[in-house]
C-alpha cells in the first residue's frame, strides 16, 4: 500500500491541549504524540466503532462526532474531545484582548429560571446563591464564583434558557 | 377478572418494563406521550399511543383529566402509573375508582395515608413501631418551622410531605439556613407533586438505608420479599442499591421483616409497596415512609427472588390472592443494580439533556439492563434524567459486583454526559467493596470526582480521535461521503402522516 503524507491533530482533553501526528504506511499508522511513536492497526468496525491494535494490546474504541466534538467511549469510559484547529496569530492576539473585564454566570444546562436572588449593582460574595435554574424537576442554584458587582440581569423567572445562556453578569469587586 | 388491556401511565424505562410484563401476560397495552416524547421508546414499544399534552409534566403526565379521556377513548381497563408521576397520588386513584378503571397499585385510602408522610408517621408511631424524632405536623409559617427545628436539634431535615426522590429536600444546618431552604423546598414539592406542604425531622448524618419489599392482597395477606439496602445516594436519591444488606444477620431481618408487615397491616395497604428505614450502627432502626409504588430498585428483589413484581402488582389489583405465603419466600445470590442517569457527576451532578448518539448495551451472564434508551433518541429536559438502570446478579455479593463492573465497562452512551464512569469507580471503591455504605459514601469516598485518564488510555483515545479525523478529511478531499447518510422520509421529523390519518 501506498504510503501517505502525514497530518497532525490537535485536540483538547478536559482542558489540555494533544498534539497527534499520523501517517498511513503499508496499511499502518504511525503515530506521534507526546513526544512517543508508536505503530498501530486500525480497523472500522461501524461508524461508530473502531478496532485499535497498538502492539498486541486490542483495544475498541466507540465514537460519535456532534459538531466540534467527538464523543470517545474506551471500556465504559467516556471523554469528550474537542478538535483544535489553530488559529492564525493575529486572530490569537485578538482574542487575548478582548478577553473579557467582566463575566458572566451561565445556565450550565438547559431549563427555567425560577428564581433571581440579586439585583443589578448588588455586591455579592463569594457562593452566594444567584439564581435558581430548574431543569428536569430539580431545583439548581447558580452562585457567585468570587466577590463581584452584579452588572447585569440577562434573565427574568419564567424565561426558558439554554446552556451557556448568561443569567448575571459581575464585575470585578476590589 | 382477567385483565385485557392496561394504560401505562409513565414514560422511559419504567414504561418500558411495565409494558413487558403486560405482554408475557397477554395483555395490550397504552402507551401516553408528551409532544416531547412521541420518538421515545415507550410508544415504540406499546400496542396503542396517544398523546396527552404539552411538555411540562403537569400538562401530560400529571394531567389527571387528559390521562383518564385516553383511558376510556382506549377502553384500557387498568392503568398502571409506573413511579413518580401520578404513582402516589390518591386524588388519581380516586378518581380511577369513580370512572372504574383499576389504578394498579393501593386504594385511595391507603394512599392517602401513607401518602401524607406526616400522617403515617403519627399512625406508625401511634402503633409501637419506631419514627425518627421530628415533627408531627405539617409546618405552616416560617416562626413554626424556626421552633420545631429548635426543639429537634440542628442539623434538621427539611421533607416534602407528599413524595420522595429527593424532590423538596434539604439538609439545614443553622437557623439562617432555614428560611431559604423551606421556600425552595416547597417550590419544588410543589413543582414535583402538586403540594407544598414541607416538615422537618432530625438529621442522621450516616445511617444505612433499609428497605422491605411488601406483597398485599385484598384479602388481607402480607408477605415480605426481604430487604435491599439503598445507602448510596447524591441528593438524597438512590444511585447504587443491592439485596440483601450486609449489614442484617437473620436474627435482625426478621424483626424488621416483622416491623415491615405491621407497618402495612397498620395501614391496611394493598398490592406492591416499600417499607423505608433507616438503620444506625448499633442495629436501631427507625421508620421512615411507605414507598406505595413500584421502586425503581425493584430488579434486585426480582433477581434474588424470582418473583416478578409488575406481575403481582397486576394479579393484585385485578382481585387475585396471593399465591405464596411468607414461608415459601427464598432468596438466592446477591443483586446490585446501577441507576444511569444523564447527569454530569465532574459538576454537580447536573443534569444534562440531548441526542444520544449512539447506545451499546452491556450483556453477560447474570446481567440485567431495563432501559428507556436507544441509539438516536432525544432525552428531553423536562423530566426525571433516569436512562436505564445495568442489575447484576451473582451468587454472592462479590461476583454481583465483578459482574457490574464487567456490564458497566461493555456500556457505551455517546453524546451526552452520563454516570458509567463514576458508577465504575463507586463499586470499585475499597470501602463499598467491604460493605461500608452508609449514605454519606458519596460526599466521604467519592467526591470530588473526575474521570481518570492515564498515559494508555489517553494515547487510545488520541489515536482514535486521530484515525477518525484522519478518515473524515481524507473523505472530504477526495469528495466521497463522510458517513453514508440514507435520507428517508421517516427521518425528516415532524408532522408526516399517512393518507392523512
Amino acid at each position: 500500500m501506498a504510503k501517505t503524507a502525514g497530518r497532525s491533530f490537535q485536540f483538547s482533553i478536559e482542558g489540555k491541549v494533544h498534539r497527534v501526528s499520523l501517517a498511513c504506511e503499508s496499511g499502518r499508522w504511525r503515530v506521534q504524540m507526546g513526544g512517543r511513536q508508536l505503530e498501530a492497526d486500525a480497523w472500522p468496525i461501524s461508524d461508530n466503532c473502531l478496532s485499535l491494535k497498538l502492539g498486541n494490546r486490542s483495544l475498541t474504541v466507540y465514537l460519535a462526532r456532534d459538531r466540534e466534538f467527538r464523543y470517545i467511549s474506551i471500556d465504559g469510559k467516556q471523554f469528550r474531545v474537542e478538535e483544535v484547529r489553530e488559529l492564525p496569530k493575529d486572530q490569537a492576539f485578538l482574542q487575548m484582548q478582548s478577553a473579557p473585564a467582566a463575566s458572566a454566570v451561565v445556565s450550565p444546562m438547559p431549563g427555567q429560571v425560577v428564581k433571581i436572588h440579586v439585583l443589578q449593582g448588588e455586591i455579592v460574595e463569594r457562593s452566594q446563591t444567584l439564581a435558581i435554574v430548574e431543569a428536569m424537576k430539580m431545583e439548581n442554584e447558580l452562585k457567585s464564583p468570587r466577590r463581584a458587582r452584579v452588572r447585569k440581569i440577562c434573565a427574568s423567572p419564567g424565561d426558558l434558557v439554554d446552556a451557556g445562556q448568561p443569567i448575571v453578569e459581575l464585575e470585578l469587586e476590589e | 377478572m382477567k385483565l385485557k388491556k392496561v394504560l401505562v401511565a409513565n414514560r422511559g424505562e419504567i414504561a418500558v418494563r411495565v409494558i413487558r410484563a403486560c405482554r408475557e401476560l397477554g395483555i395490550s397495552t397504552v402507551a401516553i406521550y408528551s409532544e416531547v416524547d412521541r420518538e421515545s421508546l415507550h410508544v415504540q414499544m406499546a400496542d396503542e399511543a396517544l398523546c396527552v399534552g404539552p411538555p411540562a409534566p403537569l400538562e401530560s403526565y400529571l394531567n389527571m383529566d387528559a390521562i383518564l379521556a385516553v383511558a376510556r377513548k382506549s377502553k384500557a381497563q387498568a392503568i398502571h402509573p409506573g413511579y413518580g408521576f401520578l404513582a402516589e397520588n390518591a386524588d388519581f386513584a380516586r378518581r380511577c375508582e369513580k370512572e372504574n378503571v383499576i389504578f394498579i397499585g393501593p386504594d385511595s385510602r391507603a394512599l392517602a395515608l401513607v401518602g401524607d408522610k406526616v400522617a403515617s408517621r403519627v399512625t406508625m408511631s401511634r402503633a409501637g413501631i419506631p419514627i425518627i424524632p421530628g415533627m408531627k405536623e405539617k409546618g405552616s409559617d416560617i416562626g413554626h418551622f424556626l421552633a420545631e427545628a429548635e426543639q429537634i436539634g440542628y442539623p434538621v431535615l427539611l421533607k416534602a410531605s407528599a413524595g420522595g426522590g429527593g424532590k423538596g429536600m434539604r439538609v439545614i444546618a443553622c437557623p439562617e439556613e432555614l428560611a431559604q431552604a423551606v421556600e425552595a423546598g416547597k417550590r419544588e414539592a410543589k413543582g414535583a407533586f402538586g403540594d407544598e406542604s414541607v416538615y422537618l425531622e432530625k438529621y442522621l448524618p450516616a445511617p444505612r438505608h433499609i428497605e422491605f419489599q411488601m406483597l398485599a392482597d385484598k384479602e388481607g395477606n402480607v408477605v415480605h420479599l426481604f430487604e435491599r439496602e439503598c445507602s448510596i445516594q447524591r441528593r438524597h436519591q438512590k444511585i447504587v442499591e443491592e439485596a440483601p444488606s450486609v449489614a442484617l444477620d437473620d436474627a435482625l431481618r426478621a424483626e424488621m421483616g416483622e416491623a415491615a408487615i405491621a407497618v402495612i397491616k397498620t395501614a391496611r395497604y394493598t398490592n406492591a409497596g416499600t417499607v423505608e428505614f433507616l438503620m444506625d450502627d448499633e442495629g436501631h432502626f427507625y421508620f421512615l415512609e411507605v414507598n406505595a409504588r413500584l421502586q425503581v430498585e425493584h430488579p434486585v428483589t426480582e433477581l434474588t427472588t424470582g418473583v416478578d413484581l409488575v406481575k403481582q402488582q397486576i394479579f393484585i389489583a385485578s382481585g387475585r390472592k396471593l399465591n405464596f405465603q411468607q414461608r415459601d419466600v427464598n432468596r438466592f445470590g446477591h443483586a446490585i443494580e446501577c441507576r444511569i442517569y444523564a447527569e454530569d457527576p465532574t459538576n454537580g451532578f447536573m443534569p444534562s439533556s440531548g441526542r444520544v448518539l449512539f447506545l451499546r448495551e452491556p450483556g453477560g451472564p447474570g446481567v440485567r439492563h431495563d432501559c428507556g434508551i436507544y441509539s438516536g433518541c432525544q432525552v428531553p429536559v423536562h423530566y426525571d434524567p433516569i436512562l436505564s438502570k445495568v442489575i447484576a446478579w451473582g451468587i454472592d455479593r462479590e461476583e454481583a459486583r465483578r459482574r457490574m463492573l464487567s456490564a458497566l465497562q461493555e456500556m457505551v452512551i455517546l453524546g451526552i454526559q452520563t454516570s458509567v464512569g463514576f458508577l465504575q469507580d463507586i463499586v470499585s471503591q475499597p470501602e463499598f467493596v467491604a460493605g461500608n455504605t452508609r449514605t454519606d459514601f458519596l460526599e466521604k469516598y467519592m467526591l470530588p470526582w473526575k474521570q481518570e485518564l492515564d498515559q494508555d488510555l489517553l494515547e487510545a483515545i488520541l489515536l482514535g480521535a486521530a484515525v477518525d479525523a484522519q478518515g473524515k478529511s481524507r473523505a472530504q478531499k477526495e469528495g466521497l461521503p463522510v458517513r453514508e447518510r440514507k435520507i428517508s422520509p421517516w427521518q425528516m421529523g415532524g408532522g408526516w402522516r399517512i393518507g392523512g390519518l
